[in-house]
This record gives structure tokens, C-alpha cells and sequence, in this order.
């Protein structure tokens, strides 16, 4: 990680050289574009302009997503043109996986400045740490060309307009087709991108790669001789997680307590119910106690890795490539990071369960959230706004293209071996393309492994399974100012409660009364805004 | 007398003729000083933010004033910033009672070794934890004492109850508390070695005489020769008193809960780095700065008072 004079001495000294000097940042901000539900509805998003006829082995809808079995033989070289303008480009990003060689030990890295046509200075924060690391570089004052913006950002709008480009001429409407890999993206991704009045930045699209739900380990659970798990309710669940707890051998069948899915069986809405134009926070519904309690006793049974509280993600995702934990909670992106990571062998396998009721049924799972992050290029930027669009368009090639091949694979011979058309990626290939370029932007997933076409069988099916079931977050692409300055802290109170009574800490009871302070001290106000918002996107329709 | 007649002389001196006489210690002190000033007391007005509603991304310049707002969760008991205080208090007694005089005791011990050799590898073996950051403390902690650690691996694989130890919110304060007495109290007994070290052998030799047991001798000799020390450090401690430990509390805080772990520090990171509460979070730290100044301003006075040098002299 480059540390330049600027971000060294960025936190204090700037600072206190802007207290001095008394220059108000904003002056010179000609379009006073508010942030209202009327602005943003006025926007008009970016056409859709589907790209190339590649045929889906087994072909999604609206929600389920395309699946292949393998790669096309002969991608096709969709741009020719280097994207790039000479000039090093700065990128600041979260990655997934494990930290990779620098650039100057990563042939992937530097087959990709190459084709780029400029340097990417990439700084990297492992998931657990970026929102701390983004924190810190916003409060320095220390931005790079292109900036991966977490979506539960505190103030975004108002970040956004202060640090970043307005991309409306560049992508509104039929503009947008100049960067044809960004028309790929449906529309409904744009929508997470608009604030004051504007584009402000690019979709990096989740939706139902997003959706989270228990991932187990297939080989695992057969060796056990469980075949097809389809827990009924939270009895036959709690039995599944029994059998696969072996504590004495330092085993357990999770490496966290799954309340999402708890949730999700006590028939929890997904973060914001709408009804006849009021909303409801998840927060507030009864199945919460429901689901706490489930949680609680699989606590005291013993079913849960019992460090799972203090460990992070990247504790726990090496638990269950370990073998140590047989379920974690994650989705569709994330089972094919298990494979990425894999450290298994050939055995490992991995599948995904379906939600029953608590009491038996069928249960609504969650959407997943829309967007992994909005990429916003800064102001500052010396590059054109043309120039960095051009890289965002180049990394959202999709699958079927040699772009797609090259970003997600690297080069034949040394990060992949070709069996047939497929990119079987070698150790060192996963490795070193575990950059981060994903998240400048990214075409929709499309479910693939190459030279595995169980694992997109396996997705595609329970994607079909659960699709006519999902639920949906009403409070998508609708701003609630409460929500976004101090929704982090009272919701962070909650989180905190949800640990102490899933330990036996606090009892279930403490619940509610806790859920009225959330929605005296903010909660009722969010409610407020989004349903002004609501009504107001209703109004313009 | 000497010290009256040096007074005297630097009276007759002017400010000028002062600095040209120490005009190379003052050269010495410039890079120092320099580094002081650059980053100690210029970062020291970006306190300003503490009154203002401070917006990082629209700088100090570009955020409102929002005059006392900032303060009102500490005027008004904010239940969070109550629980951040009460919980800081506590720790800073339970570091007062246990941590302070432990390097003492241990100082003590090491002393009264007789073979040199032996001292010299038990002080390495004592200092080295002090090397390790939290990180690695607080992993070593949970590799020994976790759920799925050393103890209770060993118990689990006996048929023995196991002990919820890390991440049991109720000995959180005893595990912090232990943790830093383990990772520091080794590197703390090296000023009072050598506070030690310079206690006269002959007094120990004229008390022996005089019949004093070592019970006798450590009372009347020894803890006399540390005393100036121990008020010097005990002054010093109480200025950061209100500062219980942060890396080594946020890396632990998501298993025990705030309830128990939120400390001043947290609750400023929390809220201002995490919740984007810049403004709030300067004013917390700015209050528990000036608390801290307070607090060893009087514990100097009061060791003026009883005839100890303290910090600095008047």
C-alpha cells in the first residue's frame, strides 16, 4: 500500500490547514441538486441494452440467473481499444479472499496494467476491516480515482456530492450505450446509484448472488450418511446440527448462530416491509423472539463453534474449509469463494439449504441486497470522467467474453489450465487475481465453475427452488436521512442485544422493550422518511 | 543556599543572554520540540470539530458550528455515554489496585535474586511479551483459554466441564485487567530496577547490623528508595487513568457485548469513526483529555504538598 505524503500527513495537518484558512470545501458547488425522493425519481436511469447471445445451459429469469456448464470455446475480444489513458489510476477496495503477491511479484496484476493501458495502484483492506480503513481515508481527506463505497455508508448522499463526479450526462438514458458492458446492467442496479438529483456512481450488482442462506459441506454431511438435508422445521434443523457436532473432536456444526435464516423460518420481513404504504422494520416483527429463542437453543446445545462469537469472518470461513464446521451462513458469491479457497481436495462440495417454517411449511427467504457497493470516481481525479467509465465498462464484461475470462481467471499457463474450454484456475491464480478488480464493477453473476458443472447445477437448482418465495426489501433505493447518519449506531445496539441473548447473556424478553428505544431514538423517524419517500416515488409513477 | 544563589544568578541574566548561553542544549531540544509541536499540539485544534456538526468529507472548514450540541451526552447522562463511563471507572480501579503495583512486587522479587544469571533470564523472558501487539495477545488468550482452545479441548477430551472464560461478559474486566498484567508488568520493572540499583548497599549493611530482619530492611530501606519513583509514575498514570486500553478492548468488544466493554475510548471510535459522530466523539475526547490534565495537576500539587518532587517542580 503506496503511502504517499499526502495520507501521511492527510489526518491532522490538512485538516487543521482548512481550520486555518477557513475555505468551506463546497463553495464552488454551482447545481444545488437536494437529495429528495422528487429529485432522484426525476432521474432518468441508464437504458438496458442486454449484451451478446450467449445461451445459458440452464437459463434464468428475472431473478434465477443464468447458469453454464461450461466455458464457450473461442470468447470472443469484445474491446479493443485500451481502456486506460497512461496515467496510474488509484483504487481503494475490500477483497474477499487472502491478500495477494504486490504488483510487482503479481503477473496477474501486471498482465492487467497491460491490457488497462494504465498502472491500477490497487489499497486493499480485508471485508472485516474496510469499512474502518473507508472511514479513515474519508476522514483524511485522502480519496482515490476510483472508490469502492460501502451502501450503509454514514451520509452517503452527501459524501457522494461532495467527493465525487456527477455521472447523469455521461449515463443517463441512451448515454449510457457508449459503455456498453454498463448498459448490460439492469436497470433496477442503477437505481442504488442515484442521489441528489444524479448518477453518482456505478453498481457493483449483488441481488440474488447476494441471497444468504446455510451453506453446508456436502462431503462432509455424506460422510455421515446425510444426502439431501431438508429439515422440515426447527426440530428436525436442530437434529441436523446435533448429528453433525462432534465437540470432542473439536467439531461443530456451526461456525456462527444463523439468525438470518432463524429469522427467515419465523417469517421475519427482510429489512423493511411495505403495506398499503406504511413500513415495518424487521426489528419490529413477533417472529424475532421466535427466532432468538431458536437461536439460543442451539447455543446450548452446543451445535455452535464456541469461539463464534469473538471470531470474524475470516476466522470462520477458515473453519469450514477446515472441516471444523460443517454449515456457515453466506451466499451464492460466497460458495464460490469456498471454492476458490478451497484447501479441502477434490471432495470438497458444497450445497445450500432451503428454508422451512419454524413449525414446519415453507418459509420466505431474503432477497439479497441489490448492490455489494456503489464505485464513485473522486473529484479530484486527474483522469477524465470518460477514461475511468471506460475502466468500469471493461470490468463489467460478462461472462462468455475474453475480458470476463482474463479479470476472472488470468492467464492459461500459469493461473489456469484448460480442460476443454473450461479455466480450471491453479493455486497461484487464485492467488493473485484476488485483487479486488471485481469491485470497481461487475456484469451479474452468472453461475459457474469451471470444470465443476455440478456446482452451477447445484445453484441454479435451489435458485429455482427458492425464487417464487423471495421477499424483498421495501426500502430499496429509497433514502431516509435517520437511516443513513445514525442507523450504523442505534442498529449497532441491537446487534450487540442479539449476542447477549443468544449467549444466555440477557433473556429473550429484553427484546421488545429494546426494539421501542430503537424506535424512539430513531427507528420511528426512518420509518417516517421512507414512507414519505415511498409515497412520493408512488406519486411520480 | 545553592540553589538560592543560582536564582540569583539567572535573575541577573536577561532572556537573550540566556539563550545564547544554552543555545546548543537548545538545538538539541529543536527536533524534538519540532516533532512535538507538529504532531501533539497543531493536531490539538482539530478539537474545534467537538463544536461543530463535523462532516469529514466537508472538512473542518466546510462543517457547521454547532456550539455546546456536541456536548449535551455528557450534560445529559446519554445512557450510552454513562455506560462508557462507568465501565471506564471501573477498569481504571481495577488497573490502580492490580496493574500499578505489580511490576513492583515484581521488581522486588527479581531484586532479591542472588544469581545473576538466572535475573537476567527470567527479566528477558518477562520483558519479551511487552514486543507482542494486541493482536497476537488477545489471539494467545483465546488459542489457551477460548471455547475451542488449549484448556478446554484438554477438558472436553477428559469428559471435564468446560470454563467459559473469553467471551464470558462477566470476568471480562478480571480477563483485560490479567491480560495487561501479563503482557506488561515484566517491561514496567525496569525503572524500578534501576530506581533499585541505586539505593546505597551500605545502607542495607548498616541495618543488618543494627538487627533489622529483610522484612524490616525492605520497609525501612527499600520501598524508601522507590517512593520518589512510584509518586512520579503513580502522577503520570493518573493523566491517561481514563485511557483503559483500546485495541486490546475493540478486538474483544463484539463477544462480551457493550454492556461490559464499551469504554471512553470505544464509544469515541464507535460513535466517530464507525457511527459518524465525529462531533459527538470529539467532545467525549476532548472532556476526558481535560480530565486527565486535571487529574495530574492536582496529584502534583498534592505531592507538593507532602514534600515529593512529583512531575515537575514548582
Amino acid at each position: 500500500m503506496p503511502v504517499s505524503r499526502r495520507s501521511f500527513l492527510g489526518g491532522g495537518l490538512a485538516a487543521a490547514a482548512v481550520a486555518v484558512t477557513g475555505t468551506p470545501l463546497l463553495a464552488g458547488c454551482a447545481s444545488d441538486k437536494k437529495n429528495s425522493a422528487a429529485a432522484n425519481l426525476a432521474v432518468k436511469l441508464p437504458t438496458y441494452v442486454k449484451y451478446g447471445e450467449i445461451k445459458p445451459d440452464l437459463p434464468g429469469t428475472d431473478v434465477v440467473l443464468d447458469g453454464f456448464l461450461k466455458y464457450p470455446a473461442n470468447p470472443v475480444k469484445a474491446i479493443t481499444d485500451k481502456p486506460g489513458d497512461g496515467q496510474p489510476i488509484t483504487f481503494m477496495t475490500n477483497i474477499p479472499g487472502a491478500i495477494p503477491p504486490a504488483e510487482d511479484k503479481n503477473q496477474f496484476w501486471q498482465a492487467l496494467n497491460d491490457r488497462l493501458g494504465s498502472e491500477l495502484q490497487i489499497s486493499m483492506a480485508s471485508n472485516d476491516e474496510y469499512p474502518d480503513k473507508f472511514a479513515t481515508r474519508v476522514a483524511g481527506g485522502d480519496l482515490p480515482d476510483i472508490i469502492n463505497i460501502p451502501t450503509t455508508t454514514v451520509q452517503l448522499p452527501a459524501l457522494l456530492k461532495a467527493k465525487a463526479m456527477d455521472l447523469t450526462e455521461q449515463l443517463s438514458g441512451d448515454a449510457v450505450k457508449k459503455y456498453p458492458f454498463l448498459a448490460n446492467i439492469p436497470t433496477v442496479y442503477w437505481k442504488g446509484c442515484v442521489f441528489n438529483g444524479g448518477i453518482y456512481g456505478v453498481p457493483v450488482p449483488r441481488g440474488m448472488s447476494r441471497t444468504t442462506l446455510p451453506l453446508y459441506r456436502a462431503d462432509l454431511l455424506a460422510a455421515k450418511g446425510i444426502s439431501n438435508p431438508a429439515p422440515k422445521n426447527f426440530e428436525d434443523f436442530l437434529a441436523l446440527c446435533q448429528e453433525m457436532t462432534a465437540a470432542r473432536e473439536n467439531r461443530w456444526a456451526w461456525t456462527r448462530v444463523p439468525l438470518a435464516y432463524l429469522r427467515q423460518m419465523a417469517d421475519v420481513p427482510n429489512q423493511w416491509k411495505e403495506e398499503g404504504g406504511k413500513f415495518t422494520s424487521f426489528y419490529e416483527a413477533e417472529g424475532n423472539a421466535d427466532a432468538l429463542e431458536a437461536g439460543r437453543k442451539m447455543v446450548e446445545a452446543g451445535v455452535i463453534n464456541p469461539d463464534s462469537f469473538s471470531a470474524k469472518a475470516s476466522q470462520r470461513k477458515q473453519w469450514f474449509n477446515g472441516g471444523i464446521a460443517s454449515f456457515d451462513i453466506d451466499s451464492f458469491v460466497a460458495w464460490n469463494q469456498y471454492y476458490s479457497d478451497n484447501t479441502a481436495g477434490d471432495a470438497f462440495s458444497v450445497n445450500m439449504l432451503d428454508v422451512p417454517g419454524l413449525n414446519g411449511g415453507q418459509a420466505k427467504p431474503w432477497m439479497g441486497a441489490a448492490l455489494n457497493n456503489v464505485t464513485a470516481f473522486s473529484k479530484d481525479s486527474k483522469h477524465s470522467v470518460d477514461t475511468l467509465l471506460k475502466i468500469a465498462n471493461w470490468m463489467a464484461a460478462p461472462f462468455g467474453t475474453e475480458e470476463y475470462l482474463f479479470r476472472k481467471y488470468g492467464l492459461e499457463g500459469r493461473h489456469y489450465a484448460l480442460q476443454g474450454s473450461d479455466p480450471v484456475p491453479t493455486k497461484t491464480g487464485i492467488v493473485e487475481t484476488g485483487i479486488g478488480t471485481q469491485y470497481i464493477s461487475d456484469s451479474a453473476l452468472a453461475l459457474y465453475w469451471p470444470g465443476k458443472p455440478d456446482v452451477p447445477q447445484k445453484q441454479h437448482a435451489i435458485q429455482e427452488k427458492i425464487a417464487s418465495r423471495l421477499q424483498y426489501d421495501a426500502s430499496y433505493g429509497l433514502y431516509s436521512e435517520t437511516m443513513s447518519k445514525d442507523g450504523a449506531r442505534i442498529n449497532g445496539v441491537l446487534t450487540d442485544l442479539e449476542n447477549q441473548i443468544l449467549q444466555g447473556k440477557k433473556p429473550v424478553s429484553d427484546w421488545a422493550p429494546a426494539v421501542k428505544t430503537w424506535l424512539s431514538s430513531g427507528g420511528e423517524k426512518i420509518r417516517g422518511e421512507l414512507q414519505d419517500a415511498f409515497a412520493a416515488a408512488a406519486g411520480g409513477k | 543556599m545553592l540553589q538560592r544563589s543560582k536564582t540569583r544568578q539567572q535573575q541577573q541574566l536577561s532572556l537573550g543572554q540566556r539563550l545564547l548561553r544554552d543555545k546548543v542544549l537548545l538545538l538539541f531540544a529543536l527536533p524534538g520540540t519540532a516533532l512535538i509541536v507538529a504532531f501533539h499540539y497543531v493536531p490539538l485544534l482539530g478539537n474545534v470539530i467537538a463544536f461543530k456538526d463535523y462532516q469529514p468529507f466537508l472538512g473542518i472548514g466546510g462543517s457547521d458550528w454547532s456550539g455546546w450540541e456536541n456536548f449535551a451526552v455528557i450534560f445529559n447522562g446519554d445512557p450510552a455515554f454513562l455506560r462508557a463511563l462507568k465501565n471506564t471507572l471501573i477498569l481504571t480501579c481495577l488497573q490502580s489496585i492490580f496493574v500499578f503495583p505489580a511490576p513492583i512486587l515484581l521488581a522486588l522479587l527479581l531484586n532479591s535474586l542472588f544469581s545473576e544469571r538466572i535475573k537476567r533470564i527470567a527479566q528477558s523472558i518477562l520483558y519479551l511479551p511487552h514486543f507482542m501487539s494486541w493482536v497476537i495477545v488477545v489471539a494467545l488468550f483465546q488459542q489457551m483459554l477460548g471455547g475451542g482452545g488449549l484448556l478446554n479441548n484438554y477438558l472436553r477430551s477428559h469428559d471435564l466441564a468446560t470454563l467459559d472464560i473469553i467471551g464470558n461478559s462477566e470476568l471480562f474486566h478480571v480477563l483485560l485487567t490479567s491480560q495487561i498484567i501479563w503482557k506488561d508488568t515484566g517491561w514496567a520493572t525496569i525503572l524500578f530496577l534501576a530506581a533499585l540499583s541505586q539505593i546505597d548497599s551500605q545502607l542495607y549493611e548498616a541495618a543488618s547490623v543494627d538487627g533489622a530482619s529483610r522484612m524490616r530492611q525492605l520497609w525501612h530501606v527499600t520501598m524508601p528508595g522507590l517512593r520518589g519513583i512510584i509518586i512520579l509514575l503513580f502522577i503520570l498514570r493518573l493523566g491517561d487513568s481514563l485511557t483503559v486500553g483500546f485495541e486490546q478492548i475493540i478486538l474483544q468488544q463484539q463477544a462480551v457485548g457493550r454492556d461490559v466493554s464499551e469504554v471512553l475510548d470505544t464509544y469515541v471510535y464507535n460513535n466517530g469513526v464507525i457511527g459518524g459522530a465525529w462531533g459527538v466523539a470529539a467532545a467525549v475526547g476532548l472532556v476526558k483529555g481535560i480530565v486527565g490534565v486535571v487529574l495530574v495537576l492536582a496529584a502534583n500539587k498534592v505531592a507538593h504538598i507532602f514534600g515529593e518532587q512529583g512531575v515537575y517542580s514548582r
